[in-house]
């Protein structure tokens, strides 16, 4: 139907036909749509289990086709690749909290417990990445793109902060 | 050499409003369209992509950064180098940030000469404000702010001056800082689509909304200015810092 390319979709649209999902033409139109809840709401999350459904979009070429993933899943092909490759470099979550502002930076002393919570409460509740920061593991299945999390994202540090207050 | 060269936006992003990266992300997208670099990315420190999963993605070993940051400031000398430093094989040049750009003087003084006309006020006649954010984490905000007074100042205004989210003069302050009477502009010195430009300044000033227009507070006319970033009036500046050495 619409000659040589790739087709994405979300994967609970299964196999059905296209008619019944809204086309979408740009990666910009892309954007705003992994960037709404279902309500409507901000997803800052990419990783977050509630990507909308209901959508396709056609990439013309596998150029294109990495531009959408980088859209839905920012950085996750270059982990793959990188893991492949054995360059993948992970650090542990006090080495990224170094490199923040002031109130992330003091968790490093008295925020152990606070940064636990967060992995709870987040990583493992709400995102499908795997955080190898947090001694997680992320293999490739056939078919399957890994979510590798190389470090705390800033969602992470504003949970973290506030399960500390 | 741009053709061989990725581009990475970089702004700060929000993990709390979806409207404060538009802008950058609407300008990368138009960027790519345009075909001049071999990619084009928008990464940012508060909100994904993050900048390691703007540069992860890229499959040029060169890029270059422009910082979506309208001061020399903290961000753009401490963080960005910091954060580019050379990573995941790709050789990383830090611009400088877009606010350094002569073009930036001309937008302001376009936007007050707008409002000004909209009243047919005279300059001789209006106190002129640029709104800005300031910190005292590095003077860099602070000057670039008082640079566009100056540049204003120049233009045959009753006055122009800086006020600041986060030093004096205040922005909440700002009745000290202007005559006593006869109409104010505010031009925020802010990247369109952030909280500080569309409610925090406005609401320092006592205005209902951030929208572009004159309104009246405790008697006295306000004429508030656009915030700085649409993307037709940023893309050409972005490849100019692209193409300098």
């Amino acid at each position: 139907m619409h000659g040589l390319g790739f087709e994405v979709r979300h994967e609970r649209d299964g196999d059905g036909s296209v008619d019944l999902l809204r086309k979408v033409e740009t990666l910009m139109e892309l954007e705003e749509v992994v960037r709404r809840d279902g309500d409507g709401k901000y997803r800052p999350l990419r990783g977050e289990r509630n990507l909308v459904q209901g959508w396709f979009y056609w990439a013309k070429s596998s150029e294109e086709l990495r531009e959408v993933l980088e859209v839905i899943y920012p950085g996750a092909v270059g982990n793959w690749e990188a893991e492949r490759e054995g360059r993948l470099v992970q650090g542990d979550w006090k080495g990224a909290a170094k490199r923040q502002m002031g109130r992330v930076q003091k968790l490093i002393e008295n925020g152990e417990k606070s940064v636990e919570r967060a992995e709870k409460e987040l990583c493992q509740a709400r995102c499908g990445k795997s955080p190898l920061w947090a001694g997680k593991t992320c293999r490739a299945e056939v078919g399957r793109i890994p979510l590798a999390c190389v470090e705390p994202c800033p969602i992470f540090w504003d949970v973290a902060l506030a399960s500390g207050s | 050499m741009l053709k061989e060269t990725a581009l990475i936006l970089a702004g700060h992003g929000s993990t709390k409003n979806a409207e404060s990266s538009r802008f950058t992300r609407e300008t990368a997208h138009r960027l790519r369209e345009r075909g001049i670099f071999a990619e084009v990315r928008a990464g940012f420190w508060k909100e994904e992509p993050s900048f390691a999963d703007a540069l992860r993605g890229l499959q040029s070993k060169r890029a270059v950064v422009v910082p979506w940051f309208l001061a020399k400031g903290y961000f753009t000398t401490q963080i960005l180098p910091r954060e580019f430093r050379e990573t995941a094989g790709v050789e990383c040049r830090v611009t400088e940030p877009i606010g350094s750009r002569p073009e930036i003087l001309e937008l302001v003084l376009g936007r007050a000469e707008k409002l000004c006309q909209i009243k047919k006020h005279q300059n001789r006649d209006v106190c002129v404000l640029i709104a800005s954010h300031g910190t005292g984490l590095h003077a860099g905000s602070r000057r670039a702010a008082e640079d566009l007074a100056v540049g204003l100042s120049k233009k045959g205004y009753r006055s122009a001056r800086a006020v600041f989210l986060e030093e004096e003069p205040r922005i909440a302050d700002w009745r000290k800082v202007v005559a006593e009477d006869g109409p104010v502009v505010v031009l925020p010195h802010f990247l369109a689509g952030g909280l500080h430009g569309s409610e925090d300044v406005p609401g320092l000033l006592g205005l209902s909304s951030g929208a572009e227009g004159w309104s009246e507070v405790g008697g006295r006319e306000i004429g508030y200015g656009a915030a700085l970033g649409r993307p037709e009036e940023m893309e050409e500046m972005v490849i100019r810092l692209a193409s300098a050495n």
